[in-house]
């Protein structure tokens, strides 16, 4: 017997499946050159932090292993209503800011390994294709500005919404915001303005019947894009310049741990100079080094030492140039470590870890949403009243942090459009609860 | 309950000799599985609307014919092939498919039948209709009666016929069809003789499409192109009666006809063939690249080609015989196209599909000549046109195999139990799931576990799908991989999975209904050329524009031309540069990771190095300086062993394995000296590497005897013997193992995990359901030993992690004190001081954790403690995973993105496109994986090389656009909409700067440094290479791979820094080695019509003479130049050098004098327009005599020409001498018009443009195209506003702009100072440098 199957494939028309591969980000909001909207930084806390030595602090047990070292000697601290561990300069830090700071602890990454560590806590799930906060943000805010989103490493994923930009060196920064004059001499030109004008109305028409062709696709199409809003969006860059750190002023980058050197302050530098000239709405921060699989404490220490400092210097620097009011800084790592330490004293990875939030005096700071147990395990939250509820609460997973943050600064509405909302069978509003 | 088609059989008997009498023979068509020349399998689908068949009759008992038509309709008048008593007639036939999926078969007299199947069409992409008979010569049929003879060709028109659809509808064939396809028969032409079928508005060309001999009565299944009017045109030699029937049409551009064309003559050699095929040899036909003659143009057969209509005849055969017509690349089917016996010719028409190199096979099986005609090809992707297989036979009655006459197309229902043990149970369940779907297995925590007991297994999966909605899709979607922790097992193409949605469909669950299908994935894409493909894998791979020669390639040797760039440096930075983004050691260049595991002045067990450093003369700094050299040239060579060891492997063509399985590392000479490795080197050079063994480190034992200073490092006095390190490839480089560093608890699994990744392709990470318990995680009892949700994870990886047990958590090689093992201290000699520690587990002489899984690799142990990483990496090339994971590996050096990952979360809206091409490229890999560890095409096993090559010629690389953006969505596969396929990449740093070395001969700013590995530094690769979208190895690891205004300015300001020293040092080369200028002058502008440069050698009044430049005018205004070129003045000697003009003379072909100008009056010149300079005043006449152009400008004198004619133009000229060179003069004559763009320089200049598009962008152009146009417009633009400028002369205006020539290139300016380099009298060095920036600033130029 010869037997046929049943006719079941049904072709479909893709064309319009394009605009959700690439998707073109809708502008949800004004855009000057000079941009004066909201700013979002994030600080990615690279390895897993041990936040029971900083914002969910836990002492050791009686019959229990040792979860931390400085809890032989000290007690949990509070600054304002946020306990923390007395270590490095944790006390500093938290009675300096406090009031600034909505502490998340008791996230479950739902793994061990960094890799999905990371990017579960910095797209908000565990599985691949979901922009990160700074995408969305962008995207909303700023898309067409000069360097709207800069990213230092780390998790960068835009799944296509927007670009970003990698700055490291000031000095050749300089040279790049205006090509056509002299590094040297300001008073001469690498090449006549009226050439390069020239020259540029021209590749911009070249690139506009590029895009009018309609047998561009896939990578093709999507790079004239890019370089089509390169060109458009590159007129101002050279205002920069005018924010740049001097020469003698440029951070270099510092020896924090024997294991690690930290370019951070660098970062911040950048990431200040690009908010003041109004030419960046979002940055990406990384510092490294928290790994520390041996000698955790003499290892973590001046990281978080080193943490603390960058996040004062971001505020400081950001009241100085008069745009704290503006910002939110989202800090956060790829899991904690463990509530005990190795036999080389180190700490190893641990799915629990904490966030923090923070913006300029706002009405949901000074607070401590999630809460974990003695031995570091998260407690299920009640999603209404935010307190523990064993029996009816929820775990805090990485969602529902971004999901709130969405809501916060106003990008959920970006990220639906764009076939990148969450799916949560509840919200936590840690912002308003 | 389903319904289903199947055949019912009528007898035991099957297939029989088909008769009248027994009744027609039906065969299902739809359902048929049959397999591509790729050697996919795929079934035949139920949009299929016709079959290309091969059809014989074999020993009829008398003369007949044979009727072939679509069941479910009445048999039609019309016959397909012609037999007389005992002959053997084949035919091809295109045949529309019924209603039932079947297709009809009747003989008027018995005989048996054979039918082999080499395609279908899909959707519309053929209109078959039932045969219809338009012409019968004899009768009248179609209007014309009697004879058709060579002076009288019948003229059939198809356009606008109406005739009867294949399911009984009367239908109009349209008006804008592009071919048909005709059964033509002659019938008992009155000599020996061939028809010839063409389309009527083209020339008759050799071509024959049925043979006949005198009285017989041929027939063949033909695709004629159609002519523009609607009509086909039939020639006979001899006259004869015509027959036609008519089978259908295409019409739109599925088949792209051409005028028959001859490829193959064994007779004469056409095809290159000039003997008689036969026996064991092949003859291999390339059709893909041919040049045809389509609509009166030469038209390559594209890549895209799937399958060609071929007219074969053999052409008198020693004995009788028999023909096979198959793509290459597949073993030869047992299917004939041709019968024929000792003397006879015999043609058929062919559809036959390419193989994979765009080849069509011809075998015979006894000696005879061969005719291979093409007419036309088919192209587009399978589900768009015809989708070609590898013939099959489906019916044989001499061997009754087949369908028996009588038998009938019905429809029957099957049960889901049923179809689950017929098809369903042993070929996926049992094969494919249950051996992780089972209770001991990876997949245990998973609710679908099989016993292997068909009931069983039948109701697990019943009961799955009946309590979820969701769960039969979620079945389906792991199957092809989405977030499966098996990753792909069915392709959504493979029988296996179609029989699974049957029989999910069967339990009446839910299966969504659009899963795309893979051979839908590239509809609407076209791809690129063998020319573009040849210039984009050079750029890429080999770092250079490829010249012209070697993009001369057809789809045949496009091959040999890929793999002929693979060599040379660029080569090999390529793969170090490729090796690195996935391995990142370069980190530890120049100290940006520190290894320890190599650091001399912490080390006493590399006794040599050791004391090498501590040895070291630091007393001053040009001693410290010289220690800072070697110590970093030998982190440089231990960081970068591991990618040299890959890429020697690669460029010496050794099998891929080896960069594991490798006994030897690769050293330079400081680490030859240091690692004790005893070999003698080539060159000097410091960095040259090659293949050596590392025998300098000793154990820490109490042999060894060491001081340390402070400051100075160890002294090394004695020690013990050194060992016999045991090379595992790179796996055991300390770049490798330092890059994956381990820790007492991490115990080697960060290197089992990135040698799992790495080399078999697996992540891990990935391949476990995630426990979403809190508490689950939360486990301190050995959780990876115990703790299910952990185990699943490290059961793959910590055996793997114990292979490496000899290694530190530095990478050291045994380093515990007495060389005994690498074990930590607190393990070995830890007291359990809380009592949570594991129970203390160390028994003196283990090697490795008795508190982890055992050495080993899936489900083997390691047999050798000594050398178990040496036994992993023997294991793991002898995985099959591992050819997957090395092609996962190049992909991105090559494709400029990761592969793809199945998408895990199935309500992402791009979900599906997503998936199906996930699938469409994981077929691929592991199709090319098996090829890649057999040996692609003929060569040895694991040839990194060819498996490069094979994916440059894939589709993966050569997709290039959207084929016809006018056909509309509903062509268009999944690939159209993915952001991340096809050309057109943005460079990497490396890349693009690679690019401008090869075009320009340096790279931007590059300077020597001796503590760089490559021995420079530039700004491209260091100052602006994160700006740029770089990586560092360090914290940067992933490449920018959009442009943004800040990488858009790094490109601009090197195209700025750049294109005036390339202009200028271009021009001074020598015409034949020149980049950029070759075959043009710089004399040559917008509006020059001739133009000659000329030495002026006399340097007095008295040594005057005329240098003329002679040119055809035509009439109208025009204007003379004469410029200085090469103006000199030394300011010490106050040597000048100066142009004295007299007169300018302008003489007509017959010498008579047309104009003429005493140059001391151009003053008063009306419109003259002097550049410089001033009337000559002669001091002995005491009156100016003549005109001085004292620097570098020029002299415009417009002139009215009356009449066309040749023109001389002539200069009395003498000049003030000084300086090493002669007076230089150019005389020009120039039209008024630069944007008109038709004087000769004008064209010129186009001409130089075009080659620019070409050389620097890859765009092919016509001279008129709209881009060369803009290009030329901006030329015009930019050298008039230039020439106007109050810097004219100059190759840039000194004042404001800067022109820096690059350090390692000879001044520039010579001995005669800027005159020579920076004079530009006709402002075109200006110009053109503009240009360069406009060119290297291009989408093209950064994109490949």
């Amino acid at each position: 017997m010869i037997m046929k199957r049943r006719q079941f494939i049904t072709r479909t028309a893709l064309l319009g499946a394009a605009g959700l591969v690439t998707p073109v980000p809708k502008l949800y909001g004004s855009e000057h050159p000079d941009y004066s909207g909201p700013l979002l930084a994030t600080l990615q806390i690279d390895g897993g932090w041990d936040v029971t030595s900083y914002c969910d602090p836990k002492e050791n047990q009686v019959g229990e292993r040792k979860i931390t070292n400085w809890s032989d000697s000290n007690s949990t601290q509070v600054a304002g209503n946020l306990p923390y561990a007395p270590i490095a300069n944790n006390q500093w830090f938290f009675e300096k800011h406090h009031q600034n700071i909505l502490v998340i602890n008791g996230i479950d990454a739902q793994t061990n390994s960094h890799t999905t560590g990371v990017l579960h806590n910095w797209s908000g799930r565990n599985a691949a294709g979901l922009p990160s906060l700074s995408s969305l943000f962008t995207a909303r805010n700023a898309p067409n500005l000069p360097i709207s989103y800069i990213n230092f490493g780390g998790f960068s994923s835009t799944s296509g919404l927007v670009r970003f930009s990698r700055l490291n060196d000031v000095s050749a920064l300089r040279t790049l915001v205006d090509p056509g004059l002299s590094e040297y001499d300001p008073t001469r030109t690498n090449r006549s303005p009226e050439d390069l004008s020239r020259i540029a109305r021209y590749r911009r028409e070249r690139i506009t019947r590029f895009l009018a062709k309609p047998d561009s696709f896939g990578l093709k199409r999507s790079n004239l894009e890019a370089m089509d809003a390169a060109l458009r969006n590159r007129g101002s860059i050279s205002r920069i310049k005018d924010f740049l750190p001097a020469a003698g002023e440029i951070a270099q980058e510092e020896s924090i741990t024997r294991e690690t050197n930290s370019s951070l302050r660098r970062q911040i530098q950048l990431t200040m100079s690009s908010f003041e000239s109004g030419l960046c709405c979002a940055s990406d921060l990384i510092v490294s080094g928290f790994d520390t699989h041996t000698n955790h404490d003499e290892l973590h220490e001046p990281l978080l030492a080193h943490v603390n400092e960058s996040i004062d210097m971001i505020w400081t620097e950001a009241e100085a140039r008069g745009f704290s009011d503006r910002l939110t800084l989202v800090v956060a790592s790829d899991f904690g470590r463990t509530p005990h330490y190795n036999p080389d004293n180190g700490k190893d990875h641990w799915p629990i870890g904490s966030a923090m939030v923070m913006q300029e005096r706002p009405q949901w700071g000074n607070r401590v949403i999630g809460s974990t147990d003695e031995g570091h395990n998260a407690h299920n939250i009640s999603p209404t009243s935010l307190a523990r509820d064993d029996a009816n609460g929820s775990i805090i997973y990485p969602r529902h942090v971004h999901q709130a943050i969405r809501n916060l600064l106003d990008i959920d509405t970006v990220a639906r459009d764009n076939g990148f909302g969450f799916t949560n069978s509840e919200d936590f509003d840690f912002f308003h609860g | 309950m389903l319904s289903i088609y199947f055949l019912v059989a009528s007898s035991p008997t099957l297939a029989t000799r088909l008769s009248p009498a027994t009744g027609d023979i039906a065969l299902p068509i739809i359902g048929q599985t049959l397999t591509n020349s790729g050697g996919i399998e795929l079934i035949v689908p139920a949009n299929a609307s016709a079959v290309a068949l091969n059809v014989t009759a074999v020993t009829p008992t008398s003369a007949g014919f044979i009727t072939v038509w679509p069941c479910g309709v009445e048999r039609p008048l019309a016959s397909h092939l012609n037999y007389s008593a005992n002959g053997v007639v084949p035919n091809g036939v295109i045949a529309s498919i019924g209603a039932n999926g079947g297709v009809c078969f009747y003989s008027q007299a018995e005989t048996d039948l054979i039918v082999d199947i080499a395609g279908w069409f899909e959707g519309d992409s053929y209109v078959g209709a039932t045969p219809n008979r338009l012409v019968d010569t004899r009768d009248g049929t179609g209007g014309s009666l009697g004879f058709v003879t060579a002076s009288t060709p019948l003229v059939v028109t198809v356009a606008s016929l109406a005739v009867t659809s294949a399911d009984g509808r009367s239908v109009t064939v349209p008006d804008n069809l592009s071919a048909v396809a005709l059964n033509v028969t002659a019938v008992t032409p009155a000599g020996d003789g061939f028809l010839t079928v063409w389309p009527c508005d083209v020339d008759r060309p050799l071509a024959s499409n049925v043979n006949y001999t005198a009285g017989s009565i041929v027939a063949n299944g033909i695709i004629a192109p159609v002519s523009t009017e609607g009509t086909v045109c039939i020639y006979s030699l001899a006259p004869s009666h015509v027959i036609v029937d008519f089978a259908g049409w295409f019409p739109g551009a599925a088949f792209e006809g051409s005028k028959p064309t001859r490829l193959v003559d064994t007779r004469d050699g056409t095809g290159g063939t000039s003997s008689p095929i036969g026996g064991v040899a092949e003859l291999s036909v390339p059709v893909r690249g041919v040049s045809l003659e389509v609509g009166g143009a030469a038209t390559l057969v594209p890549s895209t080609a799937t399958a060609a209509s071929l007219n074969v005849t053999v052409v008198n055969p020693v004995s009788s015989g028999f023909a096979t017509v198959w793509p290459c690349g597949v073993t030869r089917p047992n299917a004939s196209n041709l019968n024929f016996v000792a003397g006879q010719i015999v043609a058929n028409n062919i559809i036959a599909p390419l193989g994979t190199d765009g080849s069509v096979c011809l075998f015979s099986n006894v000696d005879t000549d061969v005719i291979v005609d093409v007419s036309g090809w088919f192209s587009g992707d399978e589900a768009e046109a015809l989708v070609g297989a590898t013939p099959k036979r489906f019916v044989d009655t001499r061997t009754n195999f087949g369908p028996a006459p009588g038998d009938e197309i019905e429809t029957i229902e099957v049960t889901a139990s049923a179809f689950f043990g017929e098809s369903v149970h042993d070929q996926v369940i049992l094969s494919r799931c249950q051996v992780c779907h089972n209770s001991i297995g990876v997949a245990r925590t998973t609710s679908l576990l099989y016993s292997g007991d068909e009931s069983e297994d039948f109701e697990t999966i019943r009961t799955y799908v009946a309590t979820d909605p969701g769960a039969a899709s979620r079945i389906l979607d792991k199957s092809r991989g989405v977030a499966h922790g098996g990753g792909s097992i069915l392709s959504s193409s493979s029988v296996a999975y179609l029989n699974l949605v049957e029989f999910l469909q069967l339990l009446e669950a839910q299966v969504a209904d659009n899963p795309l299908q893979s051979g839908e994935f590239w509809e609407g894409v076209s791809f690129a050329s063998a020319a573009q493909t040849v210039r984009r894998a050079s750029i890429l791979a080999a770092g250079r524009v490829p010249e012209r020669t070697e993009q001369n390639v057809n789809e045949v040797s496009l091959r040999a031309a890929l793999k002929a760039l693979l060599q040379g440096d660029a080569f090999h930075d390529f793969l170090i540069r490729g090796a690195n983004d996935r391995l990142h050691t370069d980190a530890f260049l120049n100290y940006g990771l520190f290894m320890e595991s190599i650091d001399l002045n912490a080390l006493d067990i590399l006794p040599v190095g050791a004391n090498r450093y501590s040895s070291a003369d630091i007393s001053t700094e040009e001693a410290r300086s010289e220690r800072d050299r070697w110590l970093t040239t030998w982190v440089n060579s231990m960081a970068r062993a591991p990618l040299e060891l890959i890429a020697y492997v690669v460029e010496n063509d050794l099998p891929y394995t080896e960069i594991l399985t490798a006994n030897y590392t690769m050293v330079t000479p400081i680490a030859n000296e240091i690692l004790r490795s005893g070999i003698t080197f080539n060159t000097n050079e410091v960095y040259e590497f090659q293949p050596g063994q590392h025998r300098g480190q000793v154990l820490p034992n109490d042999q060894l005897i060491s001081e340390f200073v402070q400051g100075q490092g160890f002294s090394v006095f004695s020690h013990g013997e050194f060992v016999d390190y045991p090379h595992a490839g790179i796996l055991n480089t300390q770049a490798y193992l330092n890059r994956y560093p381990s820790t007492e608890t991490n115990r080697n699994r960060a290197r089992s995990r990135w040698t799992n990744y790495h080399f078999l392709g697996v992540d891990i990470e990935k391949s476990a359901t995630r426990t979403t318990d809190p508490d689950a995680l939360a486990d301190t009892n050995n959780p990876t030993l115990n703790n299910s949700n952990c185990t699943i994870c490290h059961q793959t990886m910590d055996p793997v992690a114990g292979t490496f047990q000899n290694y530190g958590d530095e990478g050291l090689y045994r380093n515990s004190y007495g060389g005994l093992d690498a074990l930590s201290d607190s393990y070995k000699y830890a007291e359990n001081p809380d009592g949570l520690m594991p129970s203390q587990a160390y028994v003196d002489g283990d090697t490795w954790y008795r508190d982890m899984l055992t050495p080993g690799f899936a489900n083997a142990v390691a047999p050798d403690a000594g050398n178990s990483l040496q036994w992993l990496a023997s294991e793991i090339t002898s995985d099959p995973r591992f050819a997957i994971a090395t092609i996962k590996f190049w992909w991105p050096a090559l494709m400029g993105t990761d592969v793809l990952e199945a998408p895990e979360v199935s309500t992402d809206t791009n979900f599906p496109v997503q998936l199906a091409a996930f699938e469409e490229q994981n077929e691929y890999i592991k199709n090319l994986a098996v090829d890649f560890s057999e040996g692609i095409a003929g060569g040895s096993p694991f040839n990194l090389k060819d498996m490069i090559v094979e994916m440059m010629m894939s589709r993966w690389f050569r997709a290039n656009a959207l084929s016809d953006s006018t056909t509309g969505s509903e062509t268009l596969g999944a690939a159209a909409s993915l952001a991340t396929i096809g050309t057109r990449r943005l460079l990497t740093p490396a890349e693009l700067e690679n690019k401008v070395h090869d075009l320009f001969g340096w790279r931007w700013n590059e300077y020597p440094d001796e503590y760089s590995i490559n021995g420079r530094r530039t700004s491209l690769l260091n100052r602006y290479r994160i700006y740029y979208g770089g990586i560092d190895s360090v914290g940067i690891q992933d490449r920018a791979t959009a442009l943004t205004p800040l990488m858009f300015n790094v490109a601009e300001l090197m195209a700025i820094k750049i294109a005036c020293p390339a202009v200028l040092i271009d021009l001074q080369r020598p015409n034949a080695e020149r980049e950029l200028f070759k075959g043009i002058t710089v004399n040559e502008t917008p509006i020059t019509e001739f133009s000659r440069n000329l030495e002026v050698t006399g340097a007095s009044a008295g040594q005057i003479a005329a240098y003329g430049v002679s040119g055809q005018v035509s009439a109208g205004d025009r204007t003379v130049s004469i410029a200085f070129l090469n103006d000199y003045y030394d300011e010490e000697t106050r040597a000048d050098r100066n142009l004295i003009v007299d007169k300018l003379t302008i003489t007509n072909a017959l010498g008579a004098v047309v104009f003429e100008l005493e140059l001391e009056d151009i003053e008063t010149f009306s419109d003259a327009t002097i550049g410089c300079g001033a009337p000559h005043f002669n001091d002995e006449s005491g009156k100016t005599d003549a005109f001085n152009i004292w620097s570098q400008c020029s002299l415009s004198i417009p002139v009215q020409f009356f009449a066309a004619d040749d023109y001389t133009i002539s200069v009395q000229a003498y000049g003030q001498q000084a300086g090493p060179e002669t007076i230089q003069m150019q005389i020009s004559l120039n039209s008024d018009d630069a944007a008109a763009g038709t004087s000769a320089g004008a064209l010129s200049i186009k001409e130089k443009l075009k080659d620019w598009h070409e050389k620097l962008l890859g765009e092919s152009l016509a001279i008129d195209d709209p881009e060369l146009e803009a290009s030329y417009s901006l030329l015009v633009e930019t050298w008039e506003a230039r020439r106007l400028s109050d810097n004219s002369g100059w190759a840039w205006n000194g004042e404001i702009e800067d022109c820096h020539f690059p350090p390692h290139i000879p001044d520039p300016w010579g001995e005669n100072g800027l005159g020579q380099t920076g004079a530009d009298p006709s402002a075109m060095k200006n110009t053109w440098t503009s240009m360069l920036i406009y060119f290297m600033t291009d989408f093209q130029f950064i994109h490949e």
